[in-house]
């Protein structure tokens, strides 16, 4: 049954960069009238910004955008989302404080010309009437602080539908649902799809995008590289796109690692983010995390270094025994290089010299003096050795670039002999020349005989780097991956739930 | 769940303003105990009065924590208003009476208009703007008035009356505090307005992405309690008389503060009542009052005030986070463990 297509929103060549990285090259995107159009792609892919800039969160640099034959490109959000437009996110944005009811009318307009007061018992009779059609039995009282995830997210939704609605972007909305939810979630997208609502759908489980979408278009490194009637394409061929050529397995380098165990982690919990995760590194293995975010592998490091709160399990180095604290942690010469330098791992306002010796200092001080020409050498060999591009190394580290952010970051831990190395996206935020040499570290620190844990959301340097690879789903351990088995493929697959094969579990 | 953990919250709140009500009722009876002339009318009506300045600018300032703002201010800017009605009534014996309390309401509007830009425009956290505004007001009141102060004959007798004549049994000052108090909580309660500012409060990216404006709400609360102060700048002088531009409401900020906080305000923002707040004014003015009465040393009664404030954040926080804690738990279990 084709009819002629109207397009209701029309994005040409949208481009975006952040920094000196392209997140977006000329991305063309069009949305038909009533469909649901799902966009996939892996992590970094672009699929968020695309939406952000869609629904007025985020200017676009270069590109147009038209909605219903009117240019929209530079529209504030207000008159975006006047327009119809809604978008919800994974993580719903609402007033945790607010009752359900004050959530969803915080932003209606109050229009009638005759009375400014605001009419709370019509409003709270139409949200509890679109809260049923959505098959909500919460109160419309109840503090929002005191819904689940899915409960909030229907209350944005609700929110959105108390405008007239034309446009709903949902940013991967399943990640933290359960089955059931998902069921409620999608009967709700396919009803409003009925009533005439275009839907931009992203989602992480093909799967479930398969299920849902009438069209799917497929973004890799900002770049729309397929645009793909559901009906007429499969998991393998969205996996093969997403991935790009087949790059994968090239490059298994089979120097072996030492058979030594240096770290083993058994029964690990953490309420609410690690379920039972089991596994060993050995002495100068890369062992890789994998999983989609959200997956609990960030708070798996955490729990192992004794920052998170631990409900059972054991964390074991060979040479140094049991951890369970931050401080046994260090002694047993492990180190977590975070995700977020920002916030975790450096000291932004001090310079790049005492941010290279503060883990240092007990090597540096006597009886709690600081010794600062004895600093200053360390500070001065560890800029060399990790080519730190700086004016010098009382330059503070917020004036630095990230990749050299994250190569002070790396650096301050070497003088202290780590023996095992918990590494969070090594090079995210990261230009590329930082990026190799900080895969050259972890590279060379491995052949001297570092175990490195290393989670990583980009594909390909979770599969260049690593020796083995464990993929991490909803706080478990989905499957483990070595040698000729490594591919993005299998990564993904594992990761979203599509197959559950591997030595794990 | 939702349910149960719904009527838990509401209990709790209750329990926060029956806990301040009892606790009241304690000190009354500590202090009446103590010395039998707490309860004379006169010195009632003396606590009375001063909860009613009180109320008048807490009720300002509970708004203004409410959206993860507080305003240090309060005590200059209700000098500065108090300051320059007084001097227009000197220069003006018949000056209107209504125009007066204008005057001042419009001065301090001024000021926190200062303060609200300061804040939203200019990007300077609240407590380091309020600060030197703090003193910059202060400092505006000796240059405006020379370092003259406002003497009782200059006051019309009008202004005076307000403290104590009373046209259905409580005085004209006592009737703006509760009006003051109902503002708010029909505001906060009953208006979409409210319901943005507890949400800017609550979730300021959130309340972007929602399309509200922040920086035209953090300027209105400012704006409000700035007048809400140049109000109390009138109850002031009906209560005192003098206007002295050191004295004038010197260290006010620091019991209305003390008295929203402890009145159930979140000082991290998105809660608050107008209730509470009504309560925490009576609580610390009923103290500040009986510890002065029952003859403890000044130094001991700023102690005993700090104490106080501090458990009553220490509880709440306590209380607070080990529910939000427990119930965020609660959830992502549910999704782990499926």
């Amino acid at each position: 049954m084709e009819v002629l297509v109207i397009n209701v929103l029309e994005c040409k060549s949208l481009s975006k960069w952040y920094g000196e990285a392209a997140v977006l090259k000329n991305v063309d995107f069009n949305l038909a009238q009533n469909e649901i159009h799902a966009i996939v792609g892996e992590n970094g892919a672009g699929k968020s910004t695309l939406v952000k800039i869609i629904s007025g969160l985020v200017p676009v640099d270069v590109g147009t955008i038209k909605f219903e034959d009117s240019d929209r490109t530079f529209a504030h959000i207000r008159e975006i989302q006047n327009s119809g437009v809604a978008l919800i996110h994974q993580e719903p944005r609402l007033f945790p404080d607010l009752s359900v009811l004050e959530n969803v009318c915080v932003d209606y307009q109050v229009r009638d010309g005759k009375s400014k007061r605001f009419n709370w018992k019509k409003a709270e009779e139409e949200t509890k009437e679109l809260l049923a059609q959505l098959g909500c039995s919460f109160s419309v009282h109840s503090p929002v602080k005191a819904l689940s995830v899915a409960d909030q997210q229907m209350v944005d939704m609700v929110s959105a539908l108390r405008k007239k609605l034309k446009l709903l972007i949902v940013d991967e909305p399943t990640a933290s649902l359960t089955p059931s939810e998902v069921a409620r979630l999608f009967a709700t997208i396919r009803k409003l799809n009925a009533s005439g609502v275009s839907i931009i759908f992203i989602g992480h489980r093909l799967e479930e995008v398969l299920e849902i979408s009438t069209r799917i278009t497929v973004l890799k490194d900002g770049e729309v590289v397929a645009v793909k009637k559901t009906s007429e394409t499969t998991e393998d061929e969205l996996i093969r796109l997403m991935v790009g050529r087949n790059i994968a397995a090239s490059k298994t380098d089979s120097r072996s690692s030492s058979s030594e165990v240096s770290l083993k982690v058994s029964h690990l919990e953490s309420p609410g983010f690690v379920a039972d995760v089991s596994f060993e590194v050995k002495k100068g293995e890369i062992l890789g995390i994998g999983g989609l975010v959200g997956a609990g592998r960030s708070e798996l490091l955490e729990t192992i270094f004794g920052l998170r709160k631990r409900t059972g399990g054991e964390v074991a180095s060979t040479s140094h025994g049991s951890i369970k604290t931050v401080k046994q942690a260090i002694s047993a010469r492990v180190a977590l290089v975070p995700e977020d330098r920002a916030h975790n791992g450096l000291f932004l306002n001090r310079s790049i010299g005492e941010n290279l010796v503060i883990t240092n200092l007990n090597l540096t001080s006597k009886g709690g003096k600081r010794n600062f020409g004895k600093e200053q050498q360390i500070a001065n060999e560890l800029i060399e050795r990790f080519r730190v591009k700086l004016s010098s190394a009382s330059q503070l580290v917020r004036e630095l670039s990230g990749g050299n952010q994250q190569k002070v970051s790396l650096a301050k831990w070497l003088k202290q002999e780590v023996e095992i190395l918990l590494i969070d996206e090594p090079s995210r935020g990261v230009d590329v020349g930082s990026k190799s040499e900080i895969h050259q570290f972890i590279n060379d620190s491995a052949r001297d005989g570092m175990s490195v844990v290393m989670v990583s959301s980009d594909m390909r340097e979770l599969i260049e780097l690593s020796h083995r690879i464990i993929v991490m789903r909803n706080g478990r351990i989905a499957g483990e991956l070595s040698g000729s088995e490594i591919s993005e493929e299998a990564v993904l697959r594992l990761a979203s739930g599509l197959a559950t094969a591997g030595k794990g579990n | 769940m939702a349910v149960t953990l719904n009527s838990k919250i509401s209990y709790i709140f209750k329990k926060r303003e029956f806990g301040i009500f009892v606790f009241i009722l304690i000190l009354l009876a500590v202090f009446g105990s103590i010395e039998p002339r707490f309860f004379r009318s006169d010195n009632l009506s003396a606590i009375l009065s001063s909860v009613g300045i009180l109320m008048v600018v807490g009720a300002g300032q509970t708004l203004v924590i409410v959206t993860r703002n507080i305003d240090l201010s309060v005590g200059s800017t209700l000098g500065m208003s108090a300051m320059v009605m007084g001097m227009v009534a000197r220069e003006n014996p018949d000056f209107p009476i209504v125009g007066l309390i204008l005057v001042a309401m419009i001065v301090g509007g001024i000021c926190g208009l200062i303060n609200g830009y300061l804040v939203s425009y200019g990007m300077i956290p609240s407590i380091i703007a309020t600060l030197g505004t703090l003193a910059i007001f202060r400092g505006a009141i000796f240059l405006v008035s020379d370092n003259v102060q406002i003497d009782p004959e200059d006051v019309p007798k009008d202004i005076i009356s307000l403290a104590t004549t009373s046209p259905i049994g409580i005085p004209w000052l006592l009737i703006f505090a509760f009006l003051a108090i109902i503002l708010v909580w029909y505001i906060s309660s009953q208006t979409l307005l409210g319901k943005r500012i507890y949400a800017v409060g609550s979730n300021p990216e959130g309340a972007v992405s929602r399309g509200l404006s922040f920086n035209k709400i953090t300027i209105l609360v400012f704006v409000f309690v700035g007048v809400l102060a140049g109000l109390g700048g009138v109850l002031y002088t009906a209560r005192y008389a003098t206007i002295n531009p050191a004295d004038v409401a010197r260290g006010l900020e620091f019991d209305v503060i003390s008295a929203v906080v402890i009145g159930g305000t979140n000082i991290f923002g998105g809660s608050g009542t107008a209730l509470g707040t009504a309560l925490g004014c009576v609580l610390i003015g009923i103290l500040s009052n009986g510890l002065t009465v029952v003859g403890v040393s000044p130094f001991w009664k700023a102690c005993a005030t700090g104490f106080l404030i501090l458990a009553a954040v220490a509880i709440d926080n306590l209380v607070r986070r080990r529910q939000e804690e427990n119930f965020l738990l609660a959830i992502r279990n549910q999704r782990v463990t499926k």
